[in-house]
């Protein structure tokens, strides 16, 4: 029986750290666009799981953009390079709020399915989706709705996790939370995730 | 749903977790697209600039032209070619390609980065002429794949090649000097202020950098070093005094700071040592160049046509000549296909 920790240490070595992104940064900051798109194409998997908490798919590449866009325009006001990674995500979530305000408050799981229909770049996720079976899909939409109602903290981390693929450390990596911490929310959220989905019985079949 | 492993929950380590392999599974599709995939950012051309979306508009569509344009220009005289791509396996831990966690097998584009963490490394197939291993911590962005044309960047890191292609196909820059294979295997690294250390294991690597250059052996080491080019190949049996001042000679300029180990070097040196006394002709003061002539001389005699005077004055038919004396490959090779690699 496995049990969340309150702490415990966090061994496995992350694919990048923060210093990784300083020579890009400073690049950017002067003008080199070439860089800028390093670090965008470096950190916007990470910025899609952030948006994915509460938009709907269609709209989180679009404000995947937007986001790196705004920190182009604001990069002159970054002042430590390698806090780049945080300091994308606080644009995310600022933009994710201003998101949920001037959109319907959470998307049906019928409209999400629509946006996935007519989610014209993204048509070799498309194309898996069509392979999937209809009952995978349709749990699939319910474990992503069901992450969607946990707490802030817990939804991010799943999200970054389960859907993403990363793995803790480097949640807490590209968070700069603690791997302590980045533990904690995925133990604590998966535990209510699972209640959440025994509740609508939305996993797999035994 | 049963009680999960929180090993493989944080870090994918330990027996996987039914639970989570099986959310994993189903929430892929909504997982974002690879690196590659997403679509370019129409930057602005300034970051403080108030652009309208007419104005992104326009100038998404001049970038794109241009863009046509450059690769059109770029592709045409190319297009004979067909691409010989470089592909990748990860060996352990979690390389990444264009920031990009790598999949079991991937391939290379040119402008691409793959990068190795401290507890990863790659397996990257040189087109159809070699191999490399990638060890953990390096950074390698390849630059041209074509079938007699393969050029990466190695920026940290280690590699190590085998290479079976013709002399002068495969070519790797570095922070401090260019590294062409004449068909041999290699062990290169770069450290994190730029230095190099090659050693070859068999054949032997060309390395340049602006003029100055340094031809290794089988058998031999040679570093580089950021502004200054390549230093002078040693063979691993020289003696650790003589490999000791080479390492002094290499970086210093001045007669004064050069003349003790010098001193070293001329009273370690066997004949094997020709080919690091060779090299000093182009490295040492040229106050000092009288002594490594005549060194050289007793070492391996001149042949014909190579007089001192000549090499002192600093001939170049004459130094190859005298190089392809030593019997290490001929200096033609060289100076034949230095010309692509370094137009």
């Amino acid at each position: 029986m496995s049990h969340c920790p309150a702490e415990r240490p966090a061994d496995r070595a992350s694919a990048w750290s923060p210093q990784d992104d300083v020579p890009f940064v400073q690049a950017a900051q002067s003008g080199d666009a070439a860089s800028f798109d390093t670090l965008y194409r470096r950190h916007a998997r990470f910025v899609h799981g952030v948006l994915l908490g509460l938009a709907t798919r269609t709209d989180v590449e679009d404000l995947v953009q937007e986001v790196f866009l705004t920190a182009w325009r604001q990069l002159g006001t970054l002042r430590d390079p390698a806090a780049f990674g945080g300091w994308v995500v606080t644009i995310a979530r600022h933009l994710r709020i201003d998101h949920v305000r001037r959109q319907r408050p959470l998307e049906s799981l019928d409209a999400e399915a629509g946006d996935d229909a007519r989610a014209g770049p993204r048509g070799r996720r498309h194309a898996r989706e069509q392979e999937a079976s209809a009952v995978d899909h349709l749990e699939a939409q319910r474990a992503i709705a069901a992450i969607r109602t946990l707490p802030e903290a817990y939804r991010d981390t799943l999200v970054l996790r389960l859907v993403e693929g990363m793995t803790g450390p480097e949640i807490a990596r590209s968070t700069g939370l603690t791997p302590d911490s980045v533990r904690v929310n995925l133990c604590r959220g998966m535990k209510l995730l699972r209640q959440a989905l025994d509740g609508t019985a939305a996993t797999r079949t035994r | 749903m049963e009680p999960m492993d929180d090993e493989y929950l944080w870090d994918r380590t330990g027996p996987p977790d039914e639970d989570v392999a099986r959310l994993e599974a189903l929430l892929a599709q909504f997982a974002a697209p690879s690196a590659e995939e997403w679509a370019p950012l129409a930057l602005p051309g300034t970051r403080v600039s108030n652009e309208t979306a007419v104005s992104w508009r326009t100038w998404l569509a001049a970038a794109a032209l241009a863009l046509i344009s450059i690769g059109t220009a770029w592709l045409t005289p190319r297009q004979e070619l067909p691409g010989d791509p470089w592909r990748v396996a990860r060996v352990e831990g979690m390389p990444t390609i264009a920031a990009a966690p790598l999949a079991r097998h991937s391939q290379l584009v040119p402008g691409r980065w793959l990068e190795t963490d401290a507890r990863s490394s790659a397996v990257v197939f040189v087109g159809r002429i070699g191999r490399l291993e990638v060890e953990p911590g390096s950074r390698l962005r390849l630059v041209t794949a074509t079938p007699g044309e393969h050029r990466a960047e190695l920026v940290t890191g280690t590699i190590q090649a085998q290479i079976w292609a013709p002399a002068g196909q495969f070519v790797i820059d570095t922070p401090s000097a260019t590294a062409i294979d004449l068909g041999c295997a290699y062990t290169l690294t770069i450290n994190s202020h730029g230095v190099g250390l090659i050693t070859v294991q068999g054949g032997w690597v060309g390395f340049e950098h602006n003029g100055r250059e340094a031809f290794i052996p089988a058998g031999a080491t040679g570093r580089t070093y950021p502004g200054r080019g390549p230093g002078t190949p040693t063979y691993a049996e020289a003696s650790a005094a003589l490999r000791a001042a080479i390492d002094t000679i290499d970086q210093v300029d001045d007669a004064a700071a050069q003349a003790a180990p010098l001193e070293t070097v001329l009273r370690e040196a066997r004949p094997e040592d020709a080919l690091t006394l060779w090299h000093l002709l182009d490295r040492v003061d040229v106050s000092l160049e009288p002594l490594v002539v005549d060194r050289l001389s007793a070492l391996a005699p001149m042949p014909p046509g190579v007089t001192r005077d000549g090499v002192l004055a600093g001939n170049r038919d004459m130094r190859d000549a005298w190089w392809d004396a030593l019997d290490l490959g001929t200096a033609d090779w060289w100076r034949t296909w230095r010309q692509k690699w370094n137009p």
